[in-house]
């Protein structure tokens, strides 16, 4: 499920920056419901967030990505297409050289396909009901042990 | 999701021990729109005569019912959305769907489909036949089709765009290649060009210039033409899945009707010959009680806006007609059996409100397309429920529930606030255009979802009573198409287009060019039976009526015009 080893969240007394995060759906599916709410709840929770909109070419993604120097991205699904998209996203992600970027993925996902999601190369799947504190808690601990490691 | 083991787990209910459930109470004392609930409710909580405010089921202003004998005299009908990869499959599943007793078929169609995009566009590989059928020709409305009496079954096409005009067309030009006169068809489109802009599409894929004027082409050939056919089926249930409460699902829907209504009778047609023909497609969320008193607030409002304020004379003009799709956003794919569960209450409201069709929810419904043995619960339950609950053995049975009306007199009032702040905008037209509806949404469902969060809203498996994910029960998930299933639907769309004769083709095309730059009272269905017959694709025609109406070809931009 992680890329790398979690920490816990940087005690709160020390200013940190706010962690950057980039959102959007790659395929023509119009359902944004929850990627638009996930993208204000992640907001609330102190981070930076960029929803970029759907029908997105996978390049703008991640040119915005580099752009907004964003630690994390994600990619939000309802109507079947994460597969293939997740796949092709995540090598685009790597040859431009976004190595050390969390790719989350997110929405209407069968239990069945995340470890096919996560050999893709998804850092984090969360499927729909999932309460968005999940969802924060795992990049916190995700970016914690990023900085922890260096 | 499957959390690593040491992922912030959300606490679920809390509780010090067994007494603490035992001497629970509730802490919502709302509905779940949000309307606050009191204790009791009283006589005095309704006001005004019987006759007036209800009337008997069959009789003005429709409260309680559009028909005297209601489900006495018909069943509603049973029928599942159906909709996977290419034609051929999701013909046997409709038959599938029939032989479990399915009274009706429902067919929906993959997103390039519903956008008017053939399945050889380079940008939709990863779309086709994924989030319904896809089909492009009238080949592939044969193969839909095939073994199936059009004048025999009740069909309804779920396409809601400037394409549903084309495949309306291919459907009636298999009816005719068949030989069946049009007047014997019976069925639904959805044609409600506005729910598919509101609903996600970017505006270079959702023309409402041209999604309107076909929306009225369908309306006026239909209601002349074809007398057991719905040619617009107003889609409230996605406003209410969008995260919008019951009263705004009434709202928002009664002002796209009136969007269409008033684009109908601009065009010359009398109220009295549209409005029986309009239908609405509406939700049926969780909270059960307030689903029938929104149906019975929709059928009075509707009765008393079409008599009062459009001047309309005919009865059947004033019955508000609807199928239900019981609500797809209120199901978790956490502990997903208990879906079956929600999809039975939702189904019940519907029965208990006088819908006229119902779809059920396959309990996979979170996870992916139907598997088989999802759809054919979701027929058993509507079964469980028309043959062994008696809910529909007697017209309005929650009538006169002292709850129950005051609740439907406070959605209509609600509702009425919402059409009024509609109208001061300009109507629904304006409202999307100006990006009024869209905030509308996006705050609803944050709202909703911070509720969610802070559990003042619990929903069972998702926020409260939680399993850890590697102890939930796994279920099947319908595949998506293979990479050697979409290669042959590209194959078979290549012979199509290499076999046909492609003079007779870009003839029928110029032609609808012609024909579509008419004006907007040049109704282009008998021009689309043609030229769709005569072998063009759907992207195709969509790509010239688009030019024609002052839109590129391709909205991605990437192919050019055939003529």
């Amino acid at each position: 499920m992680r890329t790398t080893p979690p920490a816990r969240s940087a005690p709160s007394s020390e200013p940190v920056a706010a962690i950057k995060v980039v959102l959007g759906k790659v395929s023509m599916d119009g359902h944004d419901r929850g990627v638009r709410v996930l993208a204000r709840l992640l907001r609330d929770a102190g981070m930076e967030v960029v929803y970029l909109g759907k029908f997105l070419p996978h390049e703008a993604l991640i040119e915005a990505a580099i752009q907004e120097n964003a630690q994390v991205v994600g990619l939000s699904f309802l109507s079947g297409e994460h597969l293939p998209h997740t796949r092709r996203f995540a090598a685009a992600l790597r040859s431009r050289g976004l190595t050390d970027v969390l790719l989350l993925v997110g929405g209407v996902i069968p239990r069945q396909d995340i470890p096919h999601l996560l050999e893709g190369g998804a850092g984090g799947v969360f499927v729909t009901g999932t309460p968005v504190e999940q969802v924060v808690g795992f990049i916190r601990d995700w970016v914690a042990a990023k900085e922890a490691s260096g | 999701m499957t959390p690593p083991p040491d992922a912030p787990r959300a606490p679920d209910v809390p509780r010090k021990g067994h007494l603490d459930a035992y001497f629970e109470k509730p802490a919502r004392l709302r509905t779940w729109s949000g309307l606050e609930v009191k204790p009791v409710y009283r006589p005095e909580d309704v006001t005004g005569a019987y006759q007036e405010r209800l009337g008997d089921p069959g009789h003005f202003p429709y409260a309680r019912g559009i028909h005297a004998d209601m489900y006495r005299g018909k069943y509603w009908t049973r029928r599942e959305v159906c909709g996977y990869g290419g034609p051929e499959e999701t013909n046997q599943r409709m038959k599938f769907l029939l032989a479990q007793g399915a009274s009706g078929l429902n067919v929906i169609f993959d997103i390039p489909t519903m956008t008017g995009m053939d399945a050889d566009h380079p940008m939709v590989e990863e779309e086709i036949g994924v989030q319904g059928t896809s089909l492009c020709t009238i080949e592939d409305m044969e193969a839909l089709m095939e073994g199936l009496p059009l004048d025999g079954i009740s069909m309804s096409i779920v396409v809601t765009s400037h394409a549903a005009p084309v495949v309306l067309a291919m459907y009636l030009a298999v009816a005719r290649r068949r030989g069946l006169p049009l007047d014997r068809l019976r069925g639904t489109i959805q044609n409600d060009p506005l729910h598919h802009r509101f609903c996600g599409y970017p505006p270079a894929y959702s023309p409402l210039n041209l999604g309107l004027k076909t929306a009225v082409d369908c309306l006026e050939f239909c209601a002349r033409q074809m007398p057991h056919w719905y040619p617009i089926n107003v889609n409230a249930y996605d406003l209410r899945e969008e995260g919008l409460g019951a009263a705004e699902e009434i709202g928002f829907s009664f002002a796209m009707a009136r969007t269409y209504i008033d684009r109908a009778l601009e065009r010359g047609l009398a109220i009295d010959e549209l409005a029986p023909r309009m239908v609405f497609y509406c939700s049926a969320h969780i909270d059960l009680l307030e689903e029938v008193a929104k149906f019975r607030a929709m059928r009075r409002m509707w009765a008393r806006m079409l008599r009062d304020e459009y001047g309309a004379r005919d009865p059947r003009s004033w019955q508000f007609k609807f199928g239900v799709h019981t609500a797809g956003v209120s199901l978790v794919p956490q502990q997903p059996l208990n879906n079956i569960v929600r999809v039975a209450y939702e189904a019940l409201a519907a029965v208990l409100g006088g819908a006229q069709s119902l779809h059920c929810c396959s309990y996979d419904e979170p996870i992916s397309l139907p598997t088989e043995q999802a759809h054919q619960i979701a027929i058993r339950t509507q079964q469980i429920l028309a043959y062994e609950t008696g809910a529909g053995n007697t017209a309005d049975p929650l009538g006169g529930s002292y709850f129950i009306e005051a609740l439907t007199d406070r959605l209509e009032t609600e509702a009425r606030a919402i059409l009024s702040r509609i109208a001061e905008q300009g109507g629904m037209f304006r409202a999307i255009e100006t990006g009024w509806v869209d905030q509308e949404l996006e705050n609803a469902a944050y709202r909703y979802q911070q509720e969610v969060e802070r559990r003042e809203r619990l929903i069972v498996g998702s926020n409260a009573f939680i399993v850890p994910p590697e102890q939930d029960h796994e279920v099947p998930a319908h595949p998506r198409p293979s990479a050697t299933q979409v290669r042959a639907r590209l194959d078979q769309l290549k012979r199509f287009r290499d076999l046909r004769d492609a003079g007779a083709v870009m003839a029928g095309l110029r032609r609808l060019r012609d024909e579509a730059g008419q004006g907007e009272r040049h109704n282009l269905l008998p021009c689309l039976m043609d030229v769709v017959g005569a072998g063009a694709t759907l992207g195709e025609a969509v790509g010239v009526m688009r030019e024609a109406y002052g839109h590129a070809y391709d909205p991605a931009g990437q192919i050019r015009s055939v003529l």
